[in-house]
């Protein structure tokens, strides 16, 4: 993504290389010339001028390079040319003041290297730059000695005004001169090559900095080659490579680990273009360099190689333009092409052509690179083929991980199983035993209570026996739902009273508050109560004597929240993430930890989210505690009369998909009703496919015909609409059904293939307001994506793949809006107005929009725990944090339809200096969306109340804003973001002004 | 001389009370405690000739239970019979080592358990 100078970096060697060249040789002929002409001056501060000139370069070098030109690109580069202009006037400056003048012979010797390095440098700008900078300052201190401004020491000999008129010493300067000249052309055409394609890059303005490193290629193991199988690949490449009637021959290589050969070998290098005989006859050795030749400073190939090292196949591929005996068999061949093909920023493959035309001047030889480069586009195909294999191969370390979580899981279920299972039993056995050895002896007394003690303890195992059967039939994936719409309050009354007994032995009390209007929920009856028993049952065991649980349920937007309470010692906080693991059980001290499997609430959780739902642990302790969980409220109807999507409707992917759409829909939305209705096989009528909130009745019998109700129009139409008020349109007279609260509604087509299918509608805000313009296209914006999706998926109907790829990403954007990262609808409407405002185009507005609300998907797979955590994170974890922009960029890759999305989503985190993640972009390197979606997410979190720092006032979030703008945010956007939080009246007049009296931050700070 | 002492440490209250029944059928001074810590406590005062260890228990389990015991020198011929329901070679070894003198799997018969503490005892008288 850096397109910033590759090619500077890999000519330091040579600039170095001049530079202390001069600066070597302008120092012997300073004390050269003293010790023979007699001159007095000063020796030291002259020393002291050439090491400080030395440390100069070498400090701007080594330390300055790293910062300047990799972080800064072409800005550091010219920071760098500078500082050598400023070393030089400063050195000359100096000399001249302690050896007597200008009047003294040096000032030559300082001016010639800077005019020669410039002619050598060729056209391009910055070497101009050096040459007419120092020269001008040269002469500006020839001006100020001649007008006597500078002190200086007399040092030449009394008598004359000038050592020039020293014929001795003048031709000792001729000589040293002749010295001087020959060993900086010797220097300059040492490094020949790389000056020709450093003039090239220069000129194309086509700068790649780039460090190579050596090791990087030294590490790369065989094996991993291997793995990634490029064999069919290249060969196919190489055949095609052989149908251009220039090409001789071409070769592919596979890099090995270690000093080996790195070709020749069959299976890890493919020729075409030669005899069978000849590649026979030749041994590796003479054929390819081995690997330490090859690497070597001194090999062409390799040098080239280093700035060549992209996966950037255009920019990649670099012309050897000599025979240079690299080849020595390829008689046939004036010039050798080659390209490296990188994964992962390591070079794998190198590709190496040999054309036959002589090549004569550069244009021809770029001519070729383009030729040779449009057959290398199956490369292109490669690339792709190994991220997929890369994909594979994740997945097979995921399926790993899975194992040895079973294999935990055995190990923690020996474990428990020994203790919970034998405890019982060896008191069991002890009873019996001693029961029996009693059994002839009528006068026992014990007799009755040690048979209860058996009895009990009997019971005690069968509670635990039938637990662990539940947990293997859930955690198996072996019992599927029996679902039925039920009363919340019958479960939780069931369930009370079956503890009734174990509750009024410790006089606990239940009190529950449940709304009468709450809906019906369709769960599993049976595993409902398990959950509400192992909740209760938990909240009963820790429930002091007297104490009282409660339990509460609301009705959310998607779902129905149950509520659980207790008054019990309440959880620690760093326990929290573990209490719902399998044989968890939290440790108290100084309290009986009462008998437990640790496995009651891992069923819950498990049940919980086989139902769709979540759950939640508040901790604390001394504050009880509280367990949340929800029952989602979708409802899905598959016996339906045909459909114009035919059979693909009764495939479960398409139902668990519409369900994730609904939910999605819901959540993001806000609104408590969400349908979704097809079109039936005739196209005559509508009917509810997929719900969300609707009573049964509604989702059964509605059938709206096309053309009438607001659904049968937008489908008819294929144009979504807005209803703000439902009472305003001719022909209604106000909200069909009592369940409709508001009148407000939206309905937008559904189409797949561009075709109308049917149509998603949204009723009910949870505010009680109506639905606006941004609520609409964000509702596009969602439908558009999912049937995208959809359609993709089922286009491929074998691909498995795509499939899950689609439902986890929906399921990311579900599991994003639990958490506390998501935007605000304020956001999104002023993301959108930004977007506008700095001149982006509909599509990319949409693309805006969307990426605002999701933008930090790729958190909801990051451990929930870093999620929480307040305190500093280690390293590690900050590397784990840091990849959830691209991991939210692949996550919603299903959905990606625009390329700025994508951006925004992978970009979000990046800094305008270049400090932030993923990638390190700077200044206009980061796209646009990200950059604004950067601000608005900032200032949307900063307002928004979050549990780890307070809530900030849109003033002060605004002078962060301001504060940071430049370093982590483009000026130009928080500025358009300042206005129009002044227009909507966030802030007031007087902070506004405030803000912009700050005018250090309107300039960009990407220009210095 | 007295009837030997015998403390069982068990969380497990149906089993602490059995043993100390049978143990107390058996002619010995029986003592129990609940978890390691109560154990420790009870030591000074009882000093047991024998003392039955569960492994699995609350806030100090047997392991530490014994290790703190046996770091005492007036300890060192107390005789020590570990009770664990986990029974792999490494939970054998961690109380073996700790320096329990028996270790038994959970469950066991009682009658073996009055065998072994009887052994136990003698074997510690003889030399």
């Amino acid at each position: 993504v850096t397109t910033v100078g590759q090619t500077l970096t890999n000519f330091r060697f040579l600039v170095r290389s001049v530079r202390w060249v001069e600066l070597a040789i302008t120092a012997l002929i300073v004390f050269f010339a003293r010790a023979v002409s007699h001159l007095d001056f000063p020796i030291l501060p002259v020393a002291i001028v050439f090491g400080a000139s030395f440390l100069w370069n070498l400090a701007f070098w080594y330390a300055g390079r790293r910062h300047l030109v990799e972080e800064r690109g072409i800005e550091g580069v010219r920071l760098l040319m500078w500082s050598w202009v400023v070393a030089d006037v400063v050195t000359n400056l100096l000399l001249i003041t302690f050896t007597g003048g200008t009047s003294s012979p040096f000032l030559f010797f300082l001016v010639l290297p800077v005019i020669l390095g410039s002619v050598a440098l060729g056209r391009p700008g910055p070497s101009y730059g050096v040459a007419a900078g120092s020269v001008a300052g040269l002469a500006a201190v020839w001006a100020m000695d001649r007008a006597g401004s500078i002190p200086r020491f007399r040092s030449y000999p009394a008598g004359s005004d000038s050592m020039f008129y020293q014929p001795d010493i003048a031709a000792g300067i001729f000589l040293m001169s002749v010295a001087v000249l020959s060993l900086l052309v010797y220097t300059i055409f040492r490094f020949r090559p790389n000056f020709f394609i450093f003039q090239e890059a220069f000129r194309e303005g086509r700068f790649r900095i780039h460090s190579f490193r050596a090791g990087d290629i030294q590490e790369l193991r065989l094996e991993e080659v291997e793995a990634i199988g490029p064999e069919d690949l290249l060969e196919e490449v190489v055949q095609n490579l052989t149908t251009n009637p220039s090409v001789v021959f071409s070769a592919a290589m596979v890099f090995p680990a270690g000093d080996d050969t790195i070709g020749g070998v069959p299976g890890n290098s493919w020729h075409q273009g030669l005899t069978r005989q000849r590649i026979v006859s030749v041994t590796r050795r003479q054929v390819i360099p081995t690997w330490s030749e090859f690497r070597s400073e001194r090999s062409e190939l390799f040098r080239h190689l280093r700035y060549a090292e992209t996966g950037d196949l255009w920019e990649g591929p670099f012309a050897v333009l000599r025979k240079d005996g690299l080849f020595p068999h390829f008689e046939d061949a004036e010039n050798y092409l080659a390209t490296p093909v990188a994964q992962d920023g390591r070079t794998v493959v190198v590709l190496i052509v040999g054309v036959r035309n002589p090549v004569r001047d550069r244009s021809e030889v770029v001519l070729h690179l383009l030729n040779v480069a449009a057959q290398l586009k199956p490369l292109m195909v490669a690339e792709t083929r190994l991220s997929q294999m890369r994909g594979e191969l994740s997945a097979l370390h995921d399926q790993n991980e899975s194992l040895s979580r079973v294999n935990r899981l055995q190990s923690d279920f020996v474990s428990i199983a020994s203790h919970e299972l034998k405890t019982p039993l060896t008191s069991i056995m002890a009873y019996t035993d001693a029961l029996l050895m009693h059994a002839d002896d009528p006068a026992f007394g014990e007799r009755k209570e040690f048979l209860r003690v058996v009895r009990d303890e009997t019971d005690r195992l069968l509670r635990m026996v039938n637990r662990i059967l539940d947990f293997s039939a859930i955690e198996f994936g072996q019992r599927n739902l029996k679902r039925t719409r039920i009363e919340m309050r019958t479960l939780v009354e069931d369930c009370v009273t079956t503890m009734r007994h174990d509750l009024d032995r410790r006089q606990v009390r239940v009190e529950l508050n449940l709304p009468v209007a709450l809906p019906r929920v369709e769960v599993d009856p049976d595993l409902m109560k398990q959950v509400l028993l192992n909740l209760l049952n938990n909240a009963w065991k820790f429930s002091p004597q007297g104490g009282c649980i409660t339990v509460a349920a609301r009705e959310a937007a998607s779902a129905i929240e149950v509520v659980v309470s207790d008054q019990g010692p309440g959880i620690p906080e760093d326990e929290v993430e573990n209490i719902f693991k399998q044989f968890y059980r939290v440790h108290r001290d100084g309290a009986d930890t009462p008998e437990g499997s640790g496995l009651g609430l891992t069923i819950v959780r498990n049940i919980v989210e086989l139902h769709g739902g979540r759950i939640t642990v508040d901790g604390g302790v001394g504050r009880g505690a509280t367990f949340t969980f929800t029952i989602p409220k979708e409802q899905c109807i598959n016996d339906r009369p045909e459909t114009v999507l035919g059979d693909l409707v009764h495939r479960p992917e398409f139902t668990h998909l519409m369900k994730l759409l609904v939910r999605m829909v819901a959540d993001y939305m806000d609104c408590k009703i969400v349908s979704v209705m097809l079109l039936s096989a005739d196209r005559k009528q509508l009917f509810v496919q997929v719900a969300y909130g609707l009573e049964e009745e509604i989702v059964r019998d509605a059938r709206v015909p096309v053309g009438e109700g607001i659904a049968g129009r937008v489908v008819a139409s294929g144009r979504p609409m807005l209803i703000e008020n439902v009472e305003d349109i001719d022909g209604f007279s106000g909200p069909n059904n009592p369940q409709y609260e508001t009148s407000s509604l939206i309905s937008v087509p559904l189409m797949m293939n561009d075709q109308v299918v049917g149509a998603v509608n949204c009723n009910n805000k949870v505010t009680g307001e109506p639905f606006y313009a941004e609520d609409l296209s964000l509702l596009v914006t969602l439908t558009e994506k999912v049937t995208l999706a959809l359609a993709r998926a089922l286009e491929f109907e074998d691909s498995r793949d795509t499939l899950q790829r689609t439902v986890r990403a929906l399921q990311a954007l579900v599991d994003l809006h639990g958490t506390e990262t998501r935007a605000t609808k304020r956001a999104v409407r002023y993301a959108m107005e930004l977007g506008r405002r700095m001149g982006l185009t509909r599509h990319q507005i949409l693309a805006l929009q969307y990426a605002v609300v999701i933008h930090d998907v790729g958190m909801t797979r990051q451990r929930r725990d870093l999620l929480r955590r307040r305190g500093p994170l280690d390293p590690g974890e900050v590397q784990e944090v840091r990849r959830h922009p691209g991991e939210g960029a692949e996550l919603v890759e299903p959905f990606l339809s625009a390329d700025e999305l994508e951006e925004a989503i992978r970009y979000h985190h990046e800094r305008m200096d270049g400090t932030g993640y993923p990638h390190g972009l700077s200044g206009e390197h980061i796209p646009l969306v990200a950059r604004i979606v950067s601000v608005v997410d900032a200032y949307d979190s900063m307002t928004s109340p979050r549990p780890y720092r307070r809530t900030l006032r849109p003033s002060e979030a605004g002078s962060e804003l301001v504060e940071n703008a430049g370093s982590q945010f483009d000026p130009d956007v928080v500025r358009a973001f300042l206005d129009i939080l002044a227009e909507n009246g966030e802030l007031s007049r007087e902070d506004y002004m405030h803000l912009k009296e700050g005018e250090r931050w309107l300039r960009p700070a990407s220009l210095s | 001389m007295a009837a030997p002492g015998i403390l069982v440490v068990e969380d497990e209250q149906p089993l602490a009370r059995i043993l100390a029944y049978a143990l107390g059928n058996d002619g010995y001074r029986v003592e129990t405690a609940g978890d390691g810590i109560e154990c420790m406590n009870r030591i000074a005062t009882f000093s047991p000739d024998v003392v039955i260890m569960d492994i699995m228990m609350p806030k100090l389990d047997g392991v530490e239970t014994i290790k703190l015991l046996r770091q005492n020198q007036l300890n060192r011929d107390l005789v020590i019979v570990a009770l664990s329901a986990r029974c792999s070679n490494a939970d054998r070894e961690a109380a073996l080592a700790a320096g329990a003198n028996v270790f038994m799997k959970k469950p066991f018969a009682i009658a073996r358990l009055l065998e072994s503490v009887e052994q136990l005892l003698a074997s510690e008288r003889s030399p």
